[in-house]
Order: C-alpha cells, then sequence, then structure tokens
C-alpha cells in the first residue's frame, strides 16, 4: 500500500478506536463517505482488534523466556537416559510429534527411533486412546515403504513410541540441497506410492504426506514416517493455519496437516480420505520434478486460496524434461476435486512404475546414429588369431568389464584392439565405439571425446562428463563398448573410467595402453610379439609363411613391390630380419617397406649393423623397445636430408594433415630441399607415413603415434621446434578464419566435415598458444573457432578453452581480439542457457567495444544480448537492445545484411509483443535490403518468416503464398534447410486446414531432408507434427507414440521444447489422451519413449491412416 | 527487588558503556551484549521452570521488570540523551531477540528457512508470538509508517512505558496510545494472515 493511501487508513481507523464500538459504523459511512475500499479496509482492521487480545500484551522477552522454558523440557533426555528397555543415545530430530531419539533396545540388541509423546497428549485419555489403535493399524501395515512401529510404551508419566530407525535424509532436506535428478526423483515417488497403495488398500491414510516425512536410506530405500498419525499432531509452530484454524483445533479428529501440503477438501470440509493424500504426493512429487511448490504463496491465506482455486503451473514449463506421462499422473493428483483423482492409489502406483521403468529402459542406439564406429583398416590383419580370439574371450565374460591391452609402442596394440572390438560388434548391440585418445592432451577432455564420439549432444550448462553420466544411465540396457585407444598419457583420467563402469552396468570398456590403468577389477592383456619360426632349424616355406612376423613382412613387401614373394633364396633373410625386430609389428613394416629397393639379405646385413650397433647403447630401455628405436633410427637416417626435414617438421601436425598443410607448415622458411608431393609418397613408401582417402576425396597424411613422437624427438634436437610449431599455428588461424566464414557456415556440413578433420589440429594449435602466452593469436583463433564450437555444440570446451586465454596476462589489453573473443564465450554460454554468465561476457565485450569505438563489436554485442532477453521473454529489453544494435549497423553503413538481420530480430519481437503491424513493415524493409543485395538466401528466410507472421495471424492464403515463394527459392539454390523449413511450415499450414494427407507428403519430405541433414532437433519437431496430425485425425495412439519418440530425441539431444512450445504441444495432443484415458496414454507414450529412432520415423513416414491421397 | 548484579555477571554500568560503543557504530559490541541479553533470557526460563507458571502473576511481572532493569538500567543511566538510549536500547533487544527466536526456529524445524506462513497459527491460537514472523510484520509496517515500528519496538521489545516511549519519541502519551493500538491490530492482521484489501491495492496501482 502506498504510504499516503495508508495515512487516510490510519488517521480514520484511530479516530474510529478513539469511539466506543457502538459509534464506529456511523461514523466509518460518513468518514469513508463511500470510498468502499477504504472503508473495507478500516473494517477489516477494526475486526483484528478485539482479537488481537493479549497480542503483545506481554514485553518481548517474557515470550522469549517462556519459549526456553518450554524447550528446556523437551531436551530433558539425555544420552544414557533410560527409557523402559531402551537405552537413549542421543537425540535425532524434533517434529510435530514431539523429541525423537536414538535409542537402544536392551533385549534385542538394536537401534530404535525413540519418539516421545508431547506431555499435553497424555493427559488427554480419549485422545490418547485413539491414537494407539491408528499407531497400532500403521505398525500392522508391514512394507518396505513405511517406516515399522515396534511399540507404543510408558515410562511413568512418559509416553513413547518405539520404530524402526532409518538413517538417511528426508526428501525435504534433498530439495533444499537443490533438484533432484529426474531419475532420482521418479525412483522416490514410484516407493513412495508403492508404500501408500498398500497403506490405502489397507483403510489408513497417512493425512499429512509432505516431504519432511519422506525419508531416503543410504541405499535408496524410501520410507514413509507418521503413518496416521498426524490427526493427533498437538499444534506447533509448525503447522500453519490462518485465524479459521483456530476452530479447527479445537475439534477433536480434524486434521492439522501442513498447510502447504494440504488438499482442497482437507483445508474446507475436513473430510479427507486416502485422495487427500494423491493430492499431497502430486505435490510433493511437483515440488521435487521443479524444485518450486504450486501454491506456496506469502501468506497462508493466500496460499490455502491458491490450493482451493489455482491450476498449478504445467510441470513442462518448469522442467521440459520430466516425461510427460509422469505429468499427466501428477496433474490428475492435483485434481481439485477428489473424484477426479485416481480411484486408487494402486492405479497410481502402477503407472508410476510404468514410467519409472521404461525411462530407464532408453537404449543408447536411439543416441546413435552409428552403432559402431571401429575404424575400418587399410591393410589385412595378419596373425594373432589366438590372442584376438582369446581377447575376445575376456572381454565377453561376464565378470570383466575392463580389460587393458598392453604392449611397448608398436606391438600392435591399437590394431589388436581395432579387430577385437570389429569382432564383438554383434555382441554388443547398444554399439561398440572407438575413442582415439592421442590427440587428446588434457585428462580432463576424455569426457569430453567421448561424448563427441557417441554423438551425444551437449546439454545446458551441464559438464560434458554429467552429460556422459546421464546417458550411460539414462539409456543402458544394451551393452555397450568403448574402445579407448592410447590412453596412457592420460592415466590421470583413470578413476573417470572406474566412475563410468560403476554407473553403467551394460558397459565394458576396451583400453590399449602402454600401461596398465591400475584400476580394481582390471584385465591386463599383455600383447606378444608376432610369432616368429626358429631360424636355426629353418622350416618349409609352407610353414615358414604360417608365421605371423613372416607373414606381415610378406604382405607388407609385396604392397611396396607387388612382384615379391617368399622363396627359397629370400626365406632365410625374411626369417632373420623378423627375428632381429623381435616379431614387432611396426618395425618389420618398417624394414619390409625398404623391399622396394633392397633385397631381405641386403636389407638384413645392413640392419644387422645397426642393431649391434644400438645394443651398445642406452640398456635402460627394454630390449624390444631398444630394437623399435634401432628399426625407426635406421629408417630415419635411409632418408634424405630433405625428406629427414619434413619427416621432423610433420610431427607438429596432430591427427594429420592434407598437402597443403604440410606444405604451408614444413616449408615455412622456403628451406625444404625436397618436392612435397615426392617426399610424403617415399615416406608414405617407407610405411613412415600413411596416406589416407577422405569420402571427398582427399587424401589426407597420417603418422602413427609411435613414429609421431619419434619424430618429435628428432624435431626438438634439430632446434626447428619452435619455429615448426608457431608456422602451424600460422596455418591453423590462417585456415581457421578463412575457413569460418558466414557462407561456409551457412552452407553446413561440408564446412563442419573439413573443420572437424583439422580439429586435433586447432586443438594442438590453440594449446601451444597458450602454453607460450601468445594472446594475439590465440584469442583470434578462438574467436575463429567459436562457430565450429557453436555448429558442432562442443560448447563447454569452447567455453573452456576461450577462458584460458582471456585470463593470460597479455590478453588483458582492450583490443579487439579479446572483444571478439569475449563475444564468443558469451555468445557459448547463451547457448548452454547459462544466461547470467552470457550477459556479463556480453556486457564485457560491448563495453571494451564501445571504448575502442569498435561498432561492429558493440552492434554483435548489442544484438546477442537482445538474443539471450528475447530467450528470457524479456521482450523490452530484447526491443531496446535490438534498436540499438539496428542503429549501429545502420550507422557503420557497410553491412547491409547485418541490417536486415537485426530488422528481421526486431520484427521477430513485435510477433512476440503481438504488434502485427509493426512486424510487418520491419519484415518488408528487410526484405527490401536482402532483395538489393541480390541475398536470394535471405530473401528465403525474410518471406519464410513473413509466412509465420501471416500464419500467426490467421491469413492462410497469405502465408501459403509466401512459404512457397520462400520455397522455390530455395530450391533453385539447392539450400536442403530452407527447402526442409518450409517444407514443414506449410505442412503446419495444411494441418491447420485439416488437409492431413498434403500435410503429411510435406511432413515426409521435410523430415526425409532432416534426416540426410543429420538435424536431430528438426527429426523431433517432424515427430511431433506428425503426433498432432495424428491426434487430429483421432488416431489417439500413434498420435501419443510419436509424441513419446520424440520427447525421448530431445531428451537425448538436450533441447527441450519451450515452455510456450511444451503448452502448445500438449493442447495439441490433448485430444488423443481424452481420447484413450490416461493410464493407456501413459502406456502408449512410453513405447515410443523406449522405440529405437529409425522406428520412429519409420511410423512417422509410413504409416498414414487410409484417407484419399492429396 | 535485587538490583545488584551477581557476581561474575556484568554490572548495569558495563552494558550501559557496552551500548555506548554500540550506538558509537562498535559491532563488536553487539557481539558482546548478546550472550549477556542471552543470560538474562535463560535466567528467567529457569524461574518459570521452577514452578513460576507463566501468565499474569505479579511474580511474573516482577521478574521481567527485574530483567530489563539488570541488562538496561534506565532509571539510574546518567546519560545526558535518555531518550536516545531508550531507543537504542529497544533496537538492541529487537535484534538480539529476533535473532534467538530465529535460531530457535531453525533448530526445531531442522533448518527449514522462516516462512510467515508459519507464524499465523501461534498467534490465532493466543499461544506463543513469533518474535521471526512479527519482526518481518514491522519490516512491511516500517515502509508504510515507521513511527508505529518504533513505538511497538519500545513498548514491546524495549519494555518502556507508554510515558517513556512518548518521552523518547518526543509525542504526547496519548499519541503512543492510539499509536499502539492501531500499530497492535495492524499487525496481529498481517499475522493471521489476513491480506490487504486488494482492491485498495489495484486503486493505488492505476
Amino acid at each position: 500500500m502506498h504510504p499516503e493511501r495508508w495515512k487516510q487508513v490510519d488517521e480514520v481507523l484511530q479516530s474510529a478506536q478513539d469511539r466506543a464500538p457502538d459509534e464506529r459504523d456511523a461514523f466509518l459511512r460518513s468518514a469513508c463517505a463511500g470510498d468502499e475500499s477504504l472503508e473495507r479496509e478500516v473494517r477489516s482492521l477494526l475486526a483484528a482488534d478485539p482479537e488481537a487480545g493479549q497480542f503483545l500484551d506481554r514485553p518481548a522477552i517474557e515470550l522469549a523466556a517462556q519459549s526456553v522454558a518450554r524447550d528446556g523440557r523437551g531436551d530433558s533426555l539425555a544420552s544414557g537416559a533410560k527409557l523402559g528397555p531402551y537405552d537413549i543415545v542421543g537425540p535425532l530430530a524434533a517434529g510435530g510429534m514431539g523429541e525423537v531419539y536414538r535409542a537402544r533396545d536392551t533385549r534385542l540388541e538394536r537401534s530404535v527411533a525413540i519418539k516421545i509423546l508431547p506431555q499435553a497428549f497424555s493427559a488427554d485419555t480419549d485422545r490418547l486412546r485413539r491414537f494407539e489403535q491408528e499407531a497400532r493399524l500403521a505398525s500392522a501395515l508391514n512394507h518396505p515403504n513405511i517406516v515399522t512401529i515396534y511399540e507404543l510404551g510408558q515410562d511413568g508419566s512418559t509416553r513413547y513410541i518405539a520404530m524402526e530407525l532409518i538413517e538417511g535424509k528426508t526428501v525435504r532436506e534433498l530439495l533444499l540441497e537443490g533438484l533432484l535428478p529426474i531419475r532420482r526423483a521418479i525412483e522416490i515417488a514410484a516407493q513412495v506410492a508403492e508404500g501408500l497403495a498398500k497403506a490405502h488398500e489397507a483403510g489408513i491414510a497417512h493425512r499429512d504426506l509432505k516431504p519432511g516425512n519422506l525419508m531416503i536410506t543410504g541405499d535408496g530405500l524410501v520410507k514413509i514416517l507418521d503413518f496416521g498419525l498426524a490427526k493427533f499432531a498437538p499444534p506447533t509452530t509448525e503447522l500453519s493455519a490462518t485465524r479459521n484454524l483456530t476452530a479447527w483445533q479445537t475439534q477433536p479428529g480434524v486434521v492439522l496437516g501442513t498447510l502447504q501440503y494440504m488438499s482442497p477438501e482437507q483445508a474446507t470440509t475436513g473430510q479427507p480420505d486416502f485422495r487427500s493424500d494423491q493430492f499431497s504426493f502430486g505435490l510433493v512429487l511437483y515440488e521435487m520434478l521443479t524444485g518450486k511448490h504450486p501454491f506456496k504463496r506469502e501468506t497462508a491465506v493466500e496460499t490455502m486460496v491458491a490450493i482451493l482455486r489455482e491450476q498449478a503451473e504445467p510441470i513442462g514449463a518448469l522442467n521440459p524434461h520430466v516425461p510427460a506421462p509422469l505429468c499427466w499422473a501428477i496433474e490428475r493428483c492435483l485434481a481439485k476435486d477428489p473424484d477426479k483423482r485416481y480411484v486408487s492409489t494402486r492405479e497410481l502406483a502402477r503407472e508410476i512404475a510404468a514410467v519409472r521403468d521404461r525411462f530407464s529402459e532408453k537404449p543408447v542406439q536411439q543416441v546413435e546414429s552409428r552403432p559402431a564406429n571401429m575404424p575400418a583398416q587399410r591393410t589385412p590383419f595378419v596373425g594373432r588369431e589366438k590372442e584376438v580370439a582369446s581377447a575376445k574371450a575376456l572381454l565377453l565374460r561376464e565378470d570383466v568389464r575392463l580389460v587393458t591391452v598392453t604392449g611397448p609402442g608398436g606391438i600392435g596394440k591399437t590394431r589388436l584392439a581395432v579387430e577385437v572390438g570389429s569382432g564383438l560388434v554383434e555382441q554388443f548391440p547398444g554399439g561398440a565405439h572407438f575413442v582415439p585418445l592421442s590427440p587428446v592432451n588434457d585428462p580432463g577432455l576424455i569426457a569430453s571425446v567421448i561424448v563427441q564420439t557417441l554423438g551425444i549432444r551437449e546439454a545446458g550448462s551441464q559438464s560434458p562428463l554429467e552429460i556422459l553420466k546421464k546417458n550411460l544411465q539414462d539409456s543402458l540396457r544394451a551393452p555397450m563398448l568403448l574402445l579407448l585407444d592410447n590412453f596412457e598419457h592420460l592415466i590421470q583420467a583413470a578413476p573417470t573410467v572406474a566412475e563410468l563402469l560403476a554407473l553403467a552396468p551394460h558397459l565394458k570398456i576396451l583400453v590399449t595402453s602402454r600401461a596398465a590403468l591400475h584400476l580394481y577389477g582390471e584385465h591386463e592383456f599383455p600383447v606378444p610379439p608376432l610369432a616368429l619360426p626358429d631360424t636355426r632349424s629353418m622350416p618349409s616355406l609352407q610353414v615358414l609363411s604360417h608365421y605371423s612376423a613372416v607373414a606381415l613382412f610378406v604382405q607388407r613387401a609385396a604392397a611396396a613391390r607387388p612382384d615379391f614373394e617368399l622363396n627359397r633364396e629370400n626365406a632365410r633373410a625374411v626369417a632373420e630380419i623378423c627375428a632381429r625386430l623381435d616379431g614387432l609389428p611396426l618395425a618389420i613394416e618398417l624394414a619390409a617397406a625398404r623391399v622396394k629397393v633392397l633385397s631381405p639379405a641386403s636389407l638384413l646385413t645392413r640392419l644387422t649393423s645397426r642393431l649391434q650397433l644400438l645394443t651398445g647403447g642406452s640398456r635402460d630401455l627394454p630390449q624390444r623397445q631398444q630394437t623399435l628405436r634401432a628399426t625407426m633410427d635406421w629408417s630415419y637416417d635411409l632418408l634424405s636430408a630433405g625428406e629427414q626435414k619434413l619427416f621432423r617438421r610433420l610431427s607438429v601436425f596432430v591427427g594429420g594433415c592434407n598437402l597443403e598443410g604440410a606444405e604451408a607448415v614444413c616449408d615455412a622458411p622456403g628451406d625444404l630441399d625436397v618436392d612435397l608431393l615426392d617426399g610424403t609418397a617415399s615416406m608414405v613408401d617407407k610405411s613412415l607415413l600413411q596416406q589416407v582417402e577422405l569420402s571427398n576425396g582427399e587424401s589426407r597424411f597420417v603418422m602413427l603415434e609411435t613414429i609421431r613422437e619419434y619424430a618429435l624427438e628428432k624435431l626438438e634436437a634439430s632446434g626447428e621446434q619452435a619455429l615448426t610449431k608457431r608456422a602451424h599455428a600460422a596455418y591453423c588461424l590462417v585456415l581457421a578464419e578463412e575457413e569460418a566464414t558466414e557462407q561456409n557456415v551457412a552452407l553446413g556440413p561440408e564446412w563442419l566435415e573439413r573443420f572437424t578433420y583439422e580439429y586435433d589440429n586447432f586443438r594442438a594449435a590453440l594449446e601451444w598458444l597458450t602454453e607460450t602466452g601468445d594472446a594475439a593469436w590465440g584469442l583470434r583463433l578462438g574467436a575463429a573457432l567459436f562457430r565450429f564450437w557453436e555448429a558442432r555444440e562442443s560448447l563447454s570446451e569452447g567455453r573452456d578453452r576461450l577462458d584460458k586465454l582471456l585470463k593470460l596476462p597479455a590478453a588483458a589489453a582492450p583490443t579487439k581480439a579479446r572483444v571478439r573473443a569475449v563475444f564468443a564465450a558469451g555468445v557459448l554460454a547463451s547457448g548452454q542457457v547459462d544466461y547470467g554468465p552470457s550477459d556479463g561476457l556480453l556486457s564485457e565485450s560491448l563495453d571494451i567495444a564501445r571504448q575502442l569505438d569498435d561498432k561492429q563489436g558493440a552492434a554483435v554485442s548489442l544484438n546477442a544480448l537482445g538474443v539471450n532477453a528475447r530467450n528470457r521473454s524479456d521482450l523490452a529489453v530484447a526491443h531496446a537492445l535490438f534498436e540499438e544494435s539496428l542503429l549501429l549497423f545502420r550507422e557503420l553503413g557497410r553491412d547491409q545484411k547485418a541490417v536486415a538481420r537485426s530488422l528481421s530480430n526486431l520484427a521477430s519481437v513485435a510477433k512476440l509483443q503481438g504488434d502485427f503491424a509493426r512486424a510487418h513493415s520491419l519484415h518488408a524493409e528487410c526484405l527490401a535490403i536482402f532483395r538489393g543485395l541480390g541475398d536470394r538466401t535471405g530473401v528465403g528466410w525474410s518471406l519464410n518468416s513473413q509466412g509465420d507472421l501471416a500464419r500467426e495471424q490467421g491469413e492462410s492464403a497469405a502465408a501459403q503464398t509466401l512459404y512457397e515463394q520462400a520455397l522455390a527459392i530455395f530450391r533453385e539454390l539447392g539450400d536442403r534447410w530452407g527447402i526442409a523449413g518450409t517444407l514443414t511450415d506449410l505442412g503446419n499450414l495444411a494441418r491447420e486446414q485439416r488437409n492431413f494427407p498434403l500435410a503429411h507428403s510435406l511432413y515426409r519430405e521435410s523430415l526425409r531432408l532432416f534426416m540426410t541433414l543429420e538435424h536431430k532437433r528438426g527429426i523431433a519437431r517432424l515427430l511431433e507434427y506428425v503426433a498432432c496430425s495424428a491426434a487430429a485425425q483421432s488416431d489417439a495412439e500413434r498420435s501419443l507414440r510419436l509424441a513419446g519418440a520424440a520427447a525421448a530425441l530431445r531428451q537425448n539431444i538436450g533441447t527441450p521444447l519451450t515452455p510456450a512450445e511444451q503448452s502448445k504441444l500438449e493442447a495439441m495432443l490433448d485430444p488423443a489422451r481424452q481420447a484413450l484415458g490416461n493410464t493407456a496414454s501413459a502406456t502408449v507414450w512410453l513405447e515410443g519413449w523406449v522405440m529405437p529412432l529409425d522406428e520412429a520415423i519409420q511410423d512417422a513416414l509410413m504409416r498414414e491412416i487410409a484417407s484419399p491421397s492429396g | 527487588m535485587e538490583r545488584v548484579a551477581q557476581s561474575g555477571k556484568p554490572a548495569a554500568s558495563d552494558i550501559s558503556v557496552l551500548l555506548r560503543a554500540w550506538t558509537g557504530g562498535d559491532q563488536g559490541a553487539l557481539e558482546r551484549l548478546t550472550p549477556i541479553v542471552y543470560e538474562e533470557l535463560h535466567r528467567l526460563a529457569r524461574r518459570y521452570m521452577q514452578g513460576e507458571r507463566p501468565g499474569h502473576s505479579l511474580q511474573t511481572t516482577a521478574l521481567v521488570n527485574e530483567a530489563y532493569t539488570r541488562l538496561v538500567d534506565y532509571k539510574r543511566m546518567q546519560w545526558q540523551d535518555r531518550a536516545h538510549f531508550f531507543a537504542v536500547s529497544a533496537q538492541l533487544m529487537r535484534r538480539i531477540l529476533v535473532e534467538h527466536a530465529r535460531r530457535r526456529n531453525l533448530k526445531r524445524g531442522g533448518g527449514v528457512q522462516h516462512l510467515p506462513l508459519d507464524a499465523a497459527a501461534a498467534v490465532a491460537g493466543g499461544g506463543e508470538t513469533d518474535l521471526v514472523a512479527l519482526d518481518d510484520a514491522m519490516n512491511t509496517l516500517a515502509r508504510i509508517d515507521p513511527r508505529k515500528v518504533k513505538v511497538v519496538e519500545m513498548r514491546f521489545f524495549g519494555g518502556l512505558s507508554v510515558e517513556e516511549t512518548a518521552e523518547v519519541l518526543k509525542v504526547l502519551a496519548v499519541t503512543v496510545k492510539r499509536e499502539w493500538k492501531a500499530a497492535r491490530s495492524w499487525l496481529y492482521r498481517e499475522l493471521s494472515g489476513a491480506t490487504t484489501d486488494p482492491q485498495l491495492t489495484d486503486s493505488q496501482q492505476t
């Protein structure tokens, strides 16, 4: 109330209070002179006056002392005190029913909880008798989810209840710690429902179900406390009430539940039955899932009014991850009319149990478009059949979860592991995934790499590890295999491996590493060298060629020189070479590659001298490693000086390079004395480099990790390392800045693919720049990679890396580079819906840009801030920010496209504000600019947006024309994104006009396009639209099944619907729900939820109820 | 009436010094004062528990008066600004007692945050007044009528008489009485959970 208004009220009030009660009426009428609200207010205050009674009559200190005195009586039981057969150990808690102690039952030697009944209780014999009766009934329930009451006892004048001692946390405490993970909430709900169902079947209602009465034990068992006792609880300050409740307290048998969790009938008629518990249960569940009590208001009266009259905000709007059937069940529990709730709580419990079972059943294939990604091998696998078989058998053993393939570099760990993994694809329907770790330097990134390999999208501000855990947890029923290749340098991340295994019982992990991980339950599988013939008793050619080592040599030699074959002349030399090389596959490969120019005999002579030379060398290396080194030295020495230079410089590439990159980096100083093509070809011949053909026809050159390490050592020794790494960073920077152009980003997959190939190089360059503190280049590279991070959804990694760069001392200066990098970090944060930090970063970039008079920087920052505001539905702020940004872009004058986009953003806000006229004129201006620029894509999208606007206004014909114009342009341009998006819009238009056959054919085409684009959000959207269509055509089952499948997909890719979209969808699906009823709806929806994505898509594509084709 | 401080307890003069330090901005003084008030509180409580039933016996009144006298011996105060001192000590009692109540609520509610909702039953039931809820309500009232809050602070928390309150506020005793009555009605209504007439609020907004 305004102080001025209060002054008026106060004046009249005081004058009235001065008067005798019987004079007040007349006085008020004249004093208020028809100001009704004034009169009402004064009257309500006057009414409070006599009731106030002794209110504030006694000084505060007396009241305080009295409370202390009362409390003092409560904790009179010290530890060590005896109560009947119980020894008090210590206090546990205090609740509405009195003090609770931990105690020891001396007869049974068990720990119990003792609840002391308040003194007032014992005095009232009638109440006590009824209480005991109720407690006995409740104690007879005997259900794992209900706390067991052992006995009601008495010691002197003290009465107590002995019950099961439960150690754990209450749901109330869990709620205070923050939002519960959905799985956990569902698990708790299912158990509470079980307990309630059992009690209700026995005819006992709880009547005070609330978070404080639900206890979770250490092993996850849920226990309901104080069953049926609530109505005997004495009033305390914890129990809330209004003035009306004063009366209730005195009436026997009337429940005085905790007001916030009361059902409407509890608050009014006072005749609650078991369905009242359903309401309270719904409230608790609502709070667990949303972190919010739907009816809690400032005052008790408001809360009661809300419980009686208001509808709870839809759960989906507060937590979009809650599966729909659960929302429906809660909705039904929260029905104001008890008759609209569940007829039996058993039915409710069954529904919740179904959600629980299905929710965790989500198989991983759904996430995965490629269940197995074992790398194809360029050469046939030679030998080691026995090892492969035994490794497979080991991995398949039920008690084996983690197998680590160990051995020195070059022994062939990766090759063996891939062979094992590829052979087990069938046994791991959840997927067999190859995760190469050699490009990763930071043990903290391992989760991020796995997440990307699995194709899981990062969601919100969760860390990749959290996302990974959630996915493994949520999705595992089907066995899944992860092959973590080259783990040795990430040994610190071993606990992560253990954690993942502990979390997902159906997961197995195969690791290759030079050293074991030393985890509990790890099975080490040391790779032996290839089988060697005994050279003293030369076996026959036939037998010889079956030794793995010899077979490998022959195979590789034949690749180098097609006419090579094992014969009587060279057999001994070959066998000797293999033996000299200790059966090390990599060494044998390097040697065999030389057959092109050297006969096996001369190869043997040279090798032998080399190996002898080295045996006198470093003794600390194990024999095999020495052999490998010597072989590599030998191989290196055979290169020309120019080739050597190229070879060692190539080591700065991580994850390989193409010819262009090799040239830019290795010949940066222009001193490479060898032709690049010849040089690389020669090294491929010598097996020092591998040539890989990409799907786009480009060749890439990759070094095996062992060889790369060797080359890097040589580079270091040559003193060229810093220079080469700088050249590498420069190359990456130029590439990233050139590639990350708007046009490329708009074109989509091809650009992404190119970037993906180079990503390990970008990472290496960023790390090097960060390490050497080169802020200028680092910030530029970070800003250039931003679009890639955004497109690839590597939001956390991008933020993390930008953060490190921004903290470099040299990066502190307010430069344009800093503006770009800070801006990038802000947009990535926004993508994670982490608006607080995002706004902070964007404000910083805005500030610096203004300082520098960098209008472009300021304009994009303002625009991004505007997007944040719009997404938060802060439309006025969004409007102002977009306006300001637009103004700057106009001033700049050089980027008309940006002007057009700002206009489009403004139009979107205008549309949301319902200002259609303004939205129209903004769109028109935007369209004119795109036309003027000849930007066809821009024109297409602008027309499309205008179509949306027309549709929103109900102008179907106009919308149709606009969409069709947009579609024609996109088709002409071959812009698949535009085509798919516009087809969807046209489909929606047709659906709204109830032309379902047309809608469906449009949806199908669009869905197929989204599939080729691998655009999962688009696929989810289409599934939803087809579901809406089905609902409108009374195909209820299909509708809800598809809705369930779409929800599952959204869950997996982490892009929930916005609250507005969610409620729109719910409304569209409503006819289907009505048709099927709650339970059947839930069943069908859950069916869709666990359906493999492919099947759901087929369902959406193929099956349409018979109708005339259109 | 026992006026001599018992051994081991701070004498009234010590308290005056601390009070003066507190008004001078020394926050540490509040920390040192708090246990003194608590001790007095517990002494009172012990007396109740020894059989002196809480209620409106003369005995209780005497006890309370004694407590206040021990804590803030206004009558003997040789302070040049007696009124100012009254105001300060009432404010201090409010802070300490509310804090005390807040801690007790915490203990009893197992770490549950205080909600204004919980206060109503107690008020309506005529049992104990929740000082925390009262404090919240007073803060609300202060936004529209700070003087009434001062009156409640002095009368209820400071234990001052109507006359003493009038002296502090430099108004007539009859004004204090009227203000006290109106404030009590307002606070009572607030604590029992009823709301302001929404129309009254609306009419202010338009």
